[in-house]
């Protein structure tokens, strides 16, 4: 009995099986034979040039001063900034002789500030169970290395909060204490190009924030904040840049004639194409289309024929994060 | 800015360089294949490790991702397929660098000196990838100082010329970005004979290949 029936399933599958069987044993030409149409689709539906769209939703957690959720696809982040802050003078408790003081007038162009006392602190995090490979532990390397790709964008690529706005000065103008942002970043749920999200969930949380109005009091030697929320101020922010991340798949199979495309440049790509494509290419666009950042690795295909494409693709999707964000 | 390199200074690793240019210093030492960990062995692959320690202490998440940018530039050139269930360690000890945070100068000087460690282990290779920083100033033309307002380029090239790593910073555009992979290919080219001297100075491609040729002709020593 079981032989007749083992037989019949045999015959009738003949040598094919479901196309998830296919994407289990073999990721990359799966991928390839879903571009090798024409016109090329990915596995998604999406053609190789399309991002997927994005939804935001400012203000959802009541205990941060500002916070923002970004979903693209199935990649949903979380954002919380909340502000807390730094005092300079000795009376203040903690920080008591450990900050060395340098007194930067309001007018002085350079932030240092931002970097030397570390005002803005974003970190992010992989929530429980937000893709099939978390495993509970310690931060990973994926983890470790986003946040602080997420950092350096922050900090020197696209340098969004200036001292300027955390700055906490007396009646004389004399800098008294700062705000100090802590931006919390947490992954809800990871389908591929976490980078991309999470970095607009922390630019629309940072134009979200509205910390109460500070004041120094002489007398205290503290600085007093304003519980009315009518005197609530936003943050004034820098000049904003988003980023657009793309992989390279390559075409290594014997199908299409002369003109078959080498490479596919793939926008947006989700969890499944990061996995099978190793070549990764992220390009940060500032106002009025300069590039702030490149970064390409993990390929050997020439930048001459790929960079071009990713650099129009990152213009377009600068313009629809503008339109969302603001 | 002064660039040096060496080879095989590590008597114990498989393969091991140094590599120097102005204030940052790296050794870097290859070992493998050798066996690797149950959970990392792959089927068809060799599994490879990269890991930067810092000058002082122990690394955190800024070592974590110059790591990832490492293995990214390095796994490409590497012929996984001939080693399979194996590992390959790249060790990479930060001596000296000018600012330890900043990723933009150490990261051609790390790749360069794992470059050159892996030739020295003879791990089967594809190409070989020479890196170099190259700096522009605001209008996007090549300069010799950090200026403000300008942009630092982070340009990996193969052998054939190929420019195949990029991390670029600062404000600019297609047309400096041009500017900048012209000054780093010929900085980078390994084939250019005796023409690839800049103000006296060697170009980083023309170090590597000295540093290698100097090697072999040392290791071949016993046929004359």
């Amino acid at each position: 009995m079981t032989t007749t029936t083992s037989t019949t399933t045999a015959a009738t599958m003949g040598l094919s099986f479901p196309a998830a069987t296919f994407q289990k044993l073999s990721p990359s030409s799966y991928l390839q034979r879903h571009l090798q149409c024409t016109p090329a689709t990915r596995p998604s539906g999406r053609s190789p040039s399309t991002f997927r769209p994005a939804t935001l939703h400012t203000n959802a957690l009541s205990h941060a001063h500002g916070s923002a959720v970004v979903r693209t696809g199935d990649t949903a982040v979380v954002c919380g900034v909340r502000g807390e802050i730094l005092a300079l003078t000795s009376g203040e408790g903690r920080t008591r002789g450990r900050i060395v003081v340098e007194r930067v007038g309001v007018e002085d162009g350079e932030d240092v500030e931002v970097k030397t006392h570390a005002l803005v602190v974003p970190n992010l995090e992989l929530g429980t169970g937000c893709s099939r490979d978390y495993h509970p532990g310690p931060p990973t390397d994926f983890a470790q290395t986003t946040a602080e790709r997420l950092r350096t964008l922050l900090l020197d690529t696209v340098p969004l909060v200036p001292a300027t706005t955390l700055r906490i000065a007396d009646a004389v103008g004399d800098v008294k204490a700062y705000w100090v942002l802590y931006i919390d970043v947490v992954v809800i749920s990871l389908d591929g190009n976490v980078l991309d999200t999470a970095w607009a969930a922390i630019v629309a949380a940072l134009k979200s924030v509205r910390l109460p109005a500070a004041i120094w009091d002489q007398d205290a030697e503290a600085v007093i904040c304003d519980p009315t929320p009518e005197n609530f101020r936003s943050l004034e922010l820098m000049e904003v840049g988003y980023t657009a991340s793309f992989v390279v798949c390559e075409n290594d199979g014997e199908e299409g004639g002369e003109n078959a495309e080498k490479e596919w440049v793939l926008s947006d790509p989700d969890e499944f194409e990061e996995q099978v494509c190793c070549e990764k290419i992220t390009v940060a666009v500032g106002a009025g289309g300069k590039i702030v950042r490149i970064e390409k690795s993990g390929g050997l295909s020439d930048v001459a024929k790929t960079l071009p494409t990713c650099i129009s693709r990152a213009r377009e999707r600068y313009q629809q994060w503008h339109k969302i964000i603001s | 800015m002064a660039i040096t390199a060496s080879l095989s200074l590590l008597p114990r690793a498989d393969g091991s360089a140094t590599f120097k240019s102005g204030l940052t210093a790296v050794v870097a030492s290859v070992s493998g294949p050798m066996e690797v960990k149950a959970r990392d062995e792959l089927p068809d692959k060799t599994f490879i490790e990269v890991i930067v320690r810092p000058a002082v202490g122990v690394g955190g998440t800024r070592e974590r991702a110059l790591e990832s940018r490492l293995l990214a530039a390095l796994s490409p050139l590497i012929i996984l397929t001939h080693h399979p269930r194996t590992l390959l360690q790249i060790n990479i000890q930060i001596v000296e660098a000018a600012d330890h945070t900043d990723a933009i100068a150490l990261l051609p000087v790390c790749i360069n000196a794992a470059t050159l460690a892996l030739i020295d282990a003879g791990t089967p290779l594809k190409s070989v990838l020479v890196a170099t920083t190259v700096l522009l100033d605001a209008e996007g033309q090549v300069v010799g100082e950090k200026v403000k307002g300008g942009s630092r380029h982070v340009l990996g090239f193969v052998r054939d010329g190929k420019c195949v790593f990029v991390e670029s910073m600062g404000a600019f555009d297609e047309k400096a970005f041009g500017n900048a992979v012209q000054k780093g290919m010929s900085e980078c080219a390994l084939d250019a004979g005796d023409a690839m001297e800049v103000d006296g100075a060697e170009t980083v491609g023309m170090v590597i290949r000295h540093a290698v040729e100097k090697k072999v002709g040392l290791d071949m020593r016993w046929r004359e």
